[in-house]
């Protein structure tokens, strides 16, 4: 209501957010939702994603594209995530097998791929953030709510587990 | 050996896997509650003026914006201006400017705050300005709330949007003053007040119903 100072707006950034949320707004919910069965939490974990993105705007390209769904999908997923250890007052803990994380097509992914696709979905997460979008440690921090060390001492977990995994699967 | 090259080809491919797995967003609807889309609207008003929200965080100096209510709206003459010693409301097509008419010697600045909030708000910052401060608080929900106040008649003009929102007059501690209500819910609404005695002028902005406004008012109080 009160117009203090002229301000400085960039259309282009607004269309951006609105756009993602008129567009990704109801994938959200719906990958919100799978994890938390409960419309309320849903939809706040849906709120929290849009907080982290509304904070990396200026990060993200065109609005509608496949690179910009799946940067969404992975972060409102790890909202929905922390909602549901918060609910289950264990926030303090990482319970990172109980959740599935995003079920791809086996047919898809092969080799280290699908390697990453066996990982719980915390270390998912972190390893598309920080190889795919090229996330550092102290951004993925910010944007999962965790410090700069937890997030790094995470990336480090993930390439462990990984390496793991394909020594299992016999890819390396 | 897993090197950083061989991550980010796999995560390309993982991420592309995911992409695929989804299902069309257009298939994806949901009517979402009155709740959230009100706490979008605000989110959304904060990404495309991050400036403002910016300087606020930041306490940085801001030109001071206050406003004055007056019970109507005077005719901008030098008559009707002439006729008043204070704040004068100026009404143009789509807002109102306030500015001071006439002169005062200020041999004080006298101090307030809010004796009380509503529960969940927090301060933020608060600032000095040209005869008088800006206090900034945030509610639960991280809107912005601003308790302003100015006895100094040579600072900076005052803007009101006068499109979309009702008025209503009030009376703050023998002040008058109006209550200005969005009608977007999604907007803040103001309560404006002015103490002719002393020549101040009082502002409280937020996202609070009238009574809520009026009961924060009515806790001002001078500091010194």
């Amino acid at each position: 209501m009160l117009m203090f100072v002229m301000m400085i707006d960039s259309p282009e950034k607004e269309s951006k957010f609105k756009k993602i949320y008129t567009t990704y707004g109801g994938l959200m919910y719906h990958v919100a939702y799978k994890i938390l069965n409960n419309e309320e939490d849903a939809e706040d974990a849906v709120h929290d994603a849009f907080i982290k993105i509304a904070e990396n705007i200026s990060k993200i390209g065109d609005p509608v594209c496949p690179k910009t769904r799946v940067y969404i999908v992975t972060i409102v997923e790890n909202k929905a995530i922390d909602l549901y250890r918060r609910k289950q007052r264990r926030s303090h803990v990482l319970y990172l097998d109980e959740i599935s994380g995003f079920e791809v097509d086996e047919n898809n992914v092969q080799g280290l791929s699908a390697c990453i696709a066996k990982l719980p979905p915390r270390y998912q997460e972190v390893i598309v953030l920080k190889y795919r979008y090229g996330f550092s440690c102290r951004e993925i921090a910010k944007q999962m709510n965790i410090t700069e060390a937890n997030a790094i001492k995470l990336d480090q977990r993930a390439k462990n587990r990984l390496l793991q995994i394909c020594k299992e699967e016999g890819i390396l | 050996m897993i090197t950083d090259e061989m991550l980010e080809q796999a995560a390309a491919e993982f991420a592309d896997a995911i992409d695929m797995s989804l299902p069309d967003p257009s298939e994806c609807t949901h009517q979402f509650s009155r709740r959230f889309e009100r706490k979008m609207r605000r989110l959304i008003r904060r990404v495309e003026h991050p400036a403002l929200y910016h300087i606020l965080r930041s306490a940085a100096c801001i030109v001071l914006a206050m406003m004055v209510g007056f019970g109507s709206v005077l005719a901008v003459s030098v008559e009707a201006r002439a006729a008043v010693f204070g704040w004068v409301k100026q009404q143009h097509d789509n807002f109102y400017v306030y500015f001071f008419d006439g002169k005062v010697c200020v041999d004080e600045t006298v101090r307030y705050s809010p004796g009380w909030m509503p529960e969940g708000c927090v301060f933020v910052t608060s600032y000095e300005t040209a005869g008088g401060e800006v206090y900034i608080y945030t509610d639960a929900e991280d809107t912005l709330i601003q308790f302003s106040y100015t006895s100094d008649p040579n600072s900076e003009s005052v803007y009101i949007e006068g499109v979309g929102y009702s008025k209503e007059r009030v009376e703050i501690k023998n002040c008058s003053g109006e209550v200005y209500i969005s009608d977007d819910p999604g907007k803040t609404n103001s309560l404006i007040w002015n103490d002719e005695t002393n020549k101040v002028l009082f502002c409280i902005s937020g996202n609070f119903e009238k009574e809520t406004l009026i009961k924060i008012a009515e806790t001002i109080e001078k500091n010194n």
